[in-house]
């Protein structure tokens, strides 16, 4: 009970301290987040341009039909985002759009097509392309006979069910509102079947990568579950050159020395730093997750789980770094120092500077894969990676966060070893 | 008085090379006790020891009943220390600092609040209260560091050379803490230093050691009266042991001894002494005289030297003081 007081008294002052240190703070939750962000923005932007780009094909749209099909080909052409459409109400209108250039193509929908294709007889609709733009024009005829194959199932299937019914002989002594009710609901129940067979088919192409893993999500979502959680590791482990800088100031000031003649342990005095700056790295975690997720639409994954798992193992790996940096420098200087090199040179070879997908060296294989693997950093992110990206549980995480404790029990054992008190 | 510390026989070795060579003292409850001795003396491990920082070789400590090994949590709530360093969080502020001291020391609440406002008072620092320690002047700094060692209102308050680097006007509202301390709540103080003016104001009783060993230890008064009515410094061109013999025999003096100690200190005397010129002291021997009597003692070596032709090249009259009691007694200086 004493004990735990005690540690609650260190926490607390030693959080005092660290919010005070304002250069420190913005190091450890400003520059990650400004940094995220001047990667991610212009990602984001990019990818908006090219979105846009894509849907400015101007077309004209003709529809000459009354039926039900007709309008059902307006509704779809309309509902494409590649496509521009304008409607016109003649044909001469639409082809004049065409002649001049405001439009790549027209499309004209027959007058006789809902009754062509409830006869069953052969029908077609007409694109009239700008010669001067061959490649937008086969788009419009690729995404027309797109459009036309769905309509057309409606006709086909439409079809099938009358010649069955009249060939069957059942509608021999129906009406002609029994006949019609008949073939709506045969339909609707084929189609909502057919629906569902899409939706959930039996037979699925998926992609895959390499490695055999199942690629989910937008690409830009994907590169963000890196891009972020990496800055977020390579800053957690910052908190290294400030665990040991602070407690060889501490040494260096005789704090330590007056403490050592109060009552209360020296494990408690480096249990309490070590609590106090894990409470740090899990808000550095929260914070740029939370922002990342806000602004742009970053992945969390399925399993908090296995994030908050993630989250303390880096964090207790952090401090345990720091504590061993402590005992092994000589003054609190070069323990910052120290530190800070540190977390450059592990975030770089753990593949915790995300400057592009391409430094995701820990699900690389060669000698950058290898180096990767020894690194606290390699695992912490392969770990949010298959969290956020992969939709990962936490017991499939778990083989990293054991090796991110056995890396900081490591830390800590030599640490214990080393470090002199007074 | 009952006795509140004892120290028997404590020996601190590194390697071969021992620290701290068997001392043994004890202090009763109530008194301010000075540890005199210069730099390197060995008076911080001794305290050091004492207070549970660092590990005896051998001996024991006994605070309050309670042996420093085998109660060290008894022993460390009984003590308070005032380190040498200024052991503090310097971006927190004074009342934060002493807060956390407070409750390393289980106090919480109410009676923590009190005590920080208790201790700001004694050091005179309640309106720079929650100012950050970093902000202070290097005497302020030590009164808080002084506040940080009172907070838990120890029984025994180690004060670790308190009054280094410090101004004249924070060194005398130290001194004046720690009478009241002593006066008014019945603290007691073990008060290390190299400052003999300080022990002399402050302690009732002092031990001087030099080498990891305590040379002399007694009350103030029966420490410089071990010098009689004062030692004179005679420097001489040479001085043989039938003249050493002669100047023991003249009236009022007690002894003469050939000092072991470069003629050179002689120009430092400062203000404790009074040469008969200024210049450097010449090469040659500096005979050591305890007189009874100083002024006739002089008057009677000059009278010998005259007698027997031989050249006085330099006289120094030390004060009798707890700095003549140690340069008598080691042949050194306090602050070399």
């Amino acid at each position: 009970m004493v004990g735990m007081r005690n540690l609650v008294s260190v926490v607390w002052k030693e959080i005092q301290l660290i919010v005070r240190d304002r250069g420190g703070l913005g190091v450890l939750f400003l520059l990650p987040v400004l940094m995220g962000s001047l990667i991610a923005g212009p990602n984001v932007m990019y990818a908006r341009e090219s979105e846009q780009a894509a849907i400015l094909l101007e077309v004209g749209l003709v529809n000459q039909d009354q039926g039900p099909y007709g309008v059902e080909i307006v509704r779809a052409v309309r509902g494409i985002k590649e496509l521009s459409v304008r409607l016109h109400d003649s044909v001469a209108e639409a082809e004049e759009s065409v002649a001049q250039g405001k439009a790549t193509a027209a499309i004209v929908i027959p007058a006789d097509l809902s009754a062509m294709i409830e006869a069953y007889l052969p029908v077609s609709i007409e694109v009239m392309v700008d010669p001067v733009e061959p490649e937008s024009a086969s788009i419009v005829t690729g995404i027309m006979n797109h459009v036309v194959d769905e309509v057309a199932i409606w006709g086909e299937v439409q079809h099938g069910i009358r010649s069955i019914l009249e060939d069957s002989g059942i509608l021999r002594e129906a009406s002609e509102g029994q006949r019609r009710a008949l073939e709506a609901q045969s339909l609707g129940v084929i189609m909502t079947t057919l629906g569902e067979m899409r939706r959930n088919p039996l037979i699925a192409v998926v992609s895959e990568d390499v490695a055999g893993e199942v690629i989910g999500g937008s690409l830009l979502g994907q590169y963000f579950a890196y891009l972020f959680p990496a800055f977020a590791v390579m800053f957690i482990f910052f908190i290294v050159g400030m665990v040991s800088s602070s407690l060889l100031s501490e040494r260096e000031t005789g704090v330590l020395r007056r403490l050592s003649a109060a009552p209360i342990s020296p494990g408690t005095v480096i249990a309490g730093k070590m609590v106090a700056y894990m409470i740090i790295a899990c808000l550095q975690v929260v914070v740029l997750l939370t922002l990342a997720k806000a602004a742009f639409d970053m992945p969390l994954g399925k399993s908090p789980v296995g994030l908050a798992i993630v989250t303390l193992s880096v964090a207790f790996a952090a401090t345990a770094l720091g504590l061993l940096v402590a005992a092994l420098a000589k003054t609190p200087k070069q323990a910052d120092s120290t530190g800070m090199v540190l977390g450059f040179v592990l975030a770089g070879i753990g593949g915790a500077i995300p400057i592009s997908p391409s430094t995701m060296f820990f699900r690389s294989e060669g000698l950058m894969g290898f180096l990767s693997q020894l690194t606290p950093h390699g695992h912490a992110v392969k770990a949010f990676y298959g969290l956020m990206a992969e939709n990962a549980t936490a017991v499939e995480v778990l083989p990293q966060a054991a090796i991110l404790l056995g890396m900081a029990a490591l830390f800590f054992l030599v640490a214990r070893w080393r470090f002199r008190f007074v | 008085m009952p006795v509140i510390l004892e120290v028997e026989n404590l020996v601190k070795k590194y390697g071969d090379y021992e620290v701290v060579k068997g001392v043994s003292f004890s202090v009763q409850e109530g008194e301010v006790f000075g540890l005199l001795g210069p730099n390197g003396a060995g008076k911080t491990t001794i305290i050091s020891m004492a207070t549970g920082v660092l590990a005896p070789t051998a001996g024991t400590v006994r605070i309050g009943g309670y042996d420093i090994r085998r109660d060290a949590r008894q022993v460390k709530r009984l003590n308070g220390l005032v380190p040498q360093d200024l052991a503090l969080y310097p971006s927190l502020s004074a009342r934060s600092n002493l807060e956390f001291f407070g409750r390393i020391y289980g106090l919480r609440g109410r009676e923590l609040k009190e005590r920080v406002e208790d201790v700001l008072r004694i050091v005179a620092l309640t309106e720079r209260a929650d100012k950050p320690v970093e902000t202070f002047s290097g005497g302020m700094k030590r009164r808080v560091n002084i506040a940080a060692g009172l907070v838990h209102q120890p029984r025994l308050l180690f004060l670790d050379e308190p009054t280094v680097g410090v101004d004249p006007q924070s060194r005398n509202h130290i001194f004046e803490s720690v009478m009241r301390l002593n006066r008014e709540r019945g603290m007691s103080i073990i008060y290390t230093s190299h400052y003999m003016e300080e022990v002399e104001l402050l302690c009732c009783r002092a031990a001087i050691i030099d080498q990891g060993q305590i040379i002399a230890l007694d009350t103030i008064k029966n420490l410089i009266e071990l010098l009689g009515g004062g030692v004179i410094h005679v420097g001489l061109p040479r001085a043989d042991d039938a003249t050493l013999a002669e100047l023991s025999a003249l009236p009022a003096v007690k002894e003469a001894s050939l000092l072991p100690m470069p003629g050179a200190a002689l120009a430092e005397a400062g203000s404790l002494a009074t040469t008969l010129d200024s210049q450097p002291a010449p090469a040659g021997s500096i005979v050591q005289v305890v007189a009874e009597h100083s002024q006739q003692a002089v008057v009677n070596i000059i009278g010998y030297l005259n007698q027997r032709d031989i050249p006085l090249t330099s006289l120094e009259i030390l004060e009798p003081n707890l700095e003549s009691v140690f340069l008598h007694l080691t042949g050194k200086k306090l602050r070399e």
